[in-house]
C-alpha cells in the first residue's frame, strides 16, 4: 500500500531527490515522521480508536484478574472450593483448570481483536495521506 | 555417572555448542546481539518465551511443590499462565513498539533522561542478578546430587556454558538454546506425565481417588491450606507471579527479537498455548512423584523437593528416563541462565555505559564489544555470589525477584504507556521505592528472620509475608502516581501523543514518508 505510493510519485522526481544529501533525507524523513506522531495524535478519529481499544483492553484486564485472584481469596478465607465434584476431584482443581482454558480463550480474542485494530489503523493512515483526518 | 547419562549430557552440549557456532556467524553487530537482529519468527520466539517461563523453578520447582503439598503447589502453575494475558493484553505490543533492547529504552522514549534510564537499569540489573543467583544455586544443588560433582563445579561449568552461549552468540544462539530446550522439556513432560497416567489405568478420576489416599495428608492434598496457612500470603504470592511476570526484564527484552507488534502478539499465542498445556501436565508429575517416590524419599533426597521430578522418572523409566530428565533439566537451567546473562549485559552494556556514560555516541564495533564485556562482568558476578549462596532458599529468591519486578518495574511500565499526567518525577519515584520497599519487606520477613532456625537469622520476622507484593505493588503505583502529582514538571503533552501514536500503530520513522 505504502509502496505503491512511493514508487508512482518517486519515478519522476528521481534528479531532485539525488540532490538531497543523506543528512538532508534524513532530516526530511524525520520532520515528515514528528509531522505525523503530532497530527495523528491529536485527531479525533484517533483518540476515539485509541478509547475504544484501551477500554477493552483494561476492562478485560480487571475482568480476568479479578477471577484469577478470585482463587487464593476463596481457599484462603472459605472452604466453598473444598467440596468434591466428581469422585475425589474437589471444586479447586476444576476452578484452577478453567483460569487455564480462559487464558486460552481471551488470549484467541485479543488476537480477533488486534487484527480489527490493524485494521483500523491502516485505514487510518491512509486518511493522513489523504489529509483527510480531523 | 553412567555411559547414558553421560551421552545424553554431551548430546545435549554438543547440539547447544552447534548452535552456538552458526548463531557466531550471524552476530555482527548491537542489533543481532540483543535481539538476534529482530529477525525470529512468532512461532519461535513464542517457543523462546514458554523456555524463559519454563525455567529450573518451574520445571523442578514446581512439581516438587505439587508433590510435596497438593494443590497449594499448583498455585504457582495458575500463575505462571494467567501472567501470559497480562502481558498479552498490556504490555507486548506498545513494548514492542516503543522499545529497542531493553526495558529503559521504552521509558526513555517518553522521558528523555539520564536518571530515569539509570532507575531502570538498576532495578533490571538487581531482578537480574536474585534470579540469576537462585538459578545458579539451583542447578549447583541439582547437578551435584544427580552427577556426584561438587557445588562449586558444578556452578562453573554451568557459569562457563551460559558465557560461551552468550559471548559468542549473542541473542540467536540465546533463543535457539532456548527453543530446544522447551521443545525436549515439553516431550520429557508429556511422556511422564503419560506414564503416570498409565498407572492409573488412563483414568483421571482414578488419579484423583488413589491420590486422595497416597499421602499422610489423606484427601487434605487435593484441596489448598498444606502450605499456605496465613491467607494472605497465598494471595500476596499470586500477586506476585501475576503482576511480575510482566515487568521480568528478560521476559520484556524477548519482545523486541521479533519485527513487530504483529509477531510479538503471535508469539505469546503460542507461549500460552504451551505454558498451558505444560502446567496441566506439573499436575501428573506432581502427583505421580507423591504417589509412587513418596513425600518421605522426595523430602530426603531434597528438602525443597526439588528432585521430585527426577526421581518420578526413575521409577517410570528406569535409568534412561532418569538420564534423558536430568540433561533436560541441565538444559533449561542453561537457557534460562543464558537470557539472563544477555538481559543484564544489555543494562550495563546499552543503558549504563553506551546511552549513559558514552551518551549514546558509540560505533557498533564498540557496542558489541561493551556488550560482550558487559555479558562477561555480570557472568562472574553471578557466579561469584552464587558460590558464596549455596544455602540460600532458592524458591525465595524466584519469588522476590517476581515481587521486584511486580513492584518497580510494572508501575513504571503501565503509566508510561497509558497515564497522560505521568512525569520522569513519577517514574524515578514509583521505581525507587517499588526496589526498596520489596529489599526492606523481605529483609524483614520470615525468609531472613526465624525462631526455628530455618533462616539466615534467629528471630522473631517484624513482616509476617514471606513475599510482599500485596504491599509494595500498590506502594509502586502509589509512588509513580504522588511523585507525578507533587512534581513541578510540566506535562508534555505532545510527547503523550506522539507516545500513544507510536503505540498504538506501531509505525516508525520510514512508514510515513511518501
Amino acid at each position: 500500500m505504502v509502496n505503491d505510493i512511493e514508487t508512482s510519485i518517486n519515478a519522476p522526481v528521481i534528479e531532485e531527490v539525488k540532490t538531497e544529501s543523506k543528512k538532508e533525507i534524513k532530516e526530511r524523513e524525520e520532520r515528515e515522521f514528528k509531522k505525523f506522531l503530532r497530527e495523528m495524535g491529536r485527531s479525533k478519529e484517533f483518540k476515539a480508536m485509541v478509547k475504544k481499544r484501551q477500554t477493552f483492553l483494561f476492562s478485560t484486564t480487571i475482568i480476568f484478574l479479578a477471577l484469577y485472584i478470585s482463587l487464593p481469596i476463596l481457599t484462603s478465607f472459605t472452604s466453598v472450593l473444598d467440596q468434591k465434584v466428581y469422585g475425589e476431584i474437589t471444586l479447586v482443581w476444576i476452578y484452577a483448570l478453567s483460569l487455564f482454558a480462559m487464558t486460552i480463550i481471551l488470549c484467541s480474542f485479543y488476537i480477533r481483536q488486534a487484527k480489527k485494530h490493524d485494521k483500523r489503523v491502516a485505514a487510518l493512515i491512509e486518511k493522513y495521506r489523504n489529509g483527510g483526518l480531523t | 555417572m553412567n555411559l547414558v547419562s553421560i551421552s545424553f549430557f554431551l548430546g545435549i552440549v554438543g547440539l547447544t555448542l552447534i548452535v552456538t557456532y552458526v548463531a557466531a556467524k550471524n552476530t555482527s553487530d548491537a542489533k543481532d546481539f540483543y535481539t538476534a537482529g529482530g529477525g525470529l519468527k512468532g512461532w519461535q520466539n513464542g517457543l523462546a518465551i514458554s523456555g524463559d517461563y519454563l525455567s529450573a523453578a518451574a520445571f523442578l520447582g514446581v512439581s516438587g511443590a505439587i508433590a510435596l503439598s497438593g494443590f497449594d503447589g499448583f498455585f504457582f502453575s495458575v500463575g505462571y499462565v494467567v501472567a501470559n494475558l497480562v502481558v498479552l493484553y498490556i504490555i507486548a505490543e506498545p513494548l514492542r513498539n516503543l522499545g529497542k533492547y531493553t526495558l529503559a529504552d521504552m521509558i526513555t522514549a517518553r522521558f528523555n533522561e539520564k536518571k530515569v534510564r539509570a532507575a531502570a537499569a538498576i532495578s533490571t540489573i538487581t531482578i537480574v542478578i536474585l534470579y540469576m543467583i537462585a538459578q545458579l544455586v539451583g542447578a549447583g544443588a541439582l547437578i551435584q546430587l544427580l552427577f556426584g560433582i561438587d557445588y562449586w563445579i558444578a556452578v562453573l561449568i554451568v557459569g562457563t556454558m551460559m558465557t560461551t552461549y552468550v559471548l559468542f552468540g549473542g541473542m540467536t544462539a540465546t533463543s535457539w538454546v532456548q527453543i530446544i530446550k522447551a521443545c525436549l522439556l515439553l516431550f520429557g513432560t508429556a511422556l511422564m506425565s503419560f506414564l503416570v497416567l498409565r498407572q492409573f489405568d488412563y483414568s483421571i478420576v482414578t488419579m484423583f481417588d488413589k491420590m486422595s489416599t497416597a499421602t499422610e495428608y489423606g484427601d487434605k492434598f487435593l484441596v489448598s491450606g498444606l502450605k499456605y496457612t496465613n491467607g494472605f500470603d497465598s494471595i500476596s504470592m499470586l500477586i506476585a507471579l501475576v503482576l511480575g511476570t510482566g515487568g521480568l526484564p528478560h521476559i520484556l527484552m524477548r519482545f523486541f527479537t521479533v519485527k513487530d507488534a504483529k509477531t510479538a502478539r503471535t508469539s505469546i499465542s503460542w507461549a500460552t498455548w504451551i505454558t498451558a498445556i505444560f502446567f496441566t501436565l506439573t499436575i501428573f508429575l506432581g502427583f505421580g512423584a507423591a504417589a509412587f517416590v513418596g513425600i518421605k524419599d522426595i523430602l530426603a533426597a531434597n528438602v525443597a523437593g526439588n528432585t521430585a521430578a527426577p526421581l518420578l522418572a526413575e521409577f517410570l523409566g528406569g535409568n534412561v528416563l532418569l538420564s534423558f530428565i536430568c540433561a533436560v533439566a541441565f538444559a533449561t537451567i542453561l537457557a534460562v541462565v543464558s537470557g539472563l546473562v544477555l538481559t543484564g549485559a544489555s543494562a550495563i552494556s546499552h543503558d549504563l555505559y553506551g546511552e549513559i556514560y558514552k551518551k549514546g555516541v558509540l560505533t557498533e564495533k564498540q557496542q558489541v564489544l561493551a556488550a560482550r564485556i558487559g555479558s562477561i562482568s555480570i557472568a562472574v558476578a553471578s557466579i561469584l555470589l552464587a558460590l558464596g549462596a549455596q544455602s540460600l532458599n532458592v524458591s525465595f529468591l524466584v519469588s522476590f525477584a517476581f515481587c521486584i519486578a511486580a513492584s518497580a518495574n510494572l508501575p513504571v511500565i503501565l503509566y508510561t504507556i497509558y497515564w497522560k499526567n505521568f512525569t520522569s518525577t513519577g517514574a524515578l519515584a514509583a521505581t525507587i521505592t517499588g526496589l526498596l520497599s520489596c529489599i526492606i519487606l523481605g529483609a524483614m520477613g520470615p525468609n531472613i528472620w526465624s525462631t526455628t532456625g530455618t533462616a539466615i537469622f534467629n528471630g522473631t520476622p517484624w513482616f509476617p509475608l514471606s513475599n510482599p507484593a500485596i504491599i509494595t505493588v500498590p506502594l509502586g503505583f502509589l509512588a509513580g502516581y504522588i511523585g507525578s502529582k507533587l512534581s513541578k514538571q510540566k506535562v508534555d503533552l505532545e510527547m503523550y501523543e506522539e507516545i500513544q501514536v507510536k503505540s498504538n500503530t506501531g509505525v516508525g520513522v520510514s512508514g510515513v514518508s511518501h
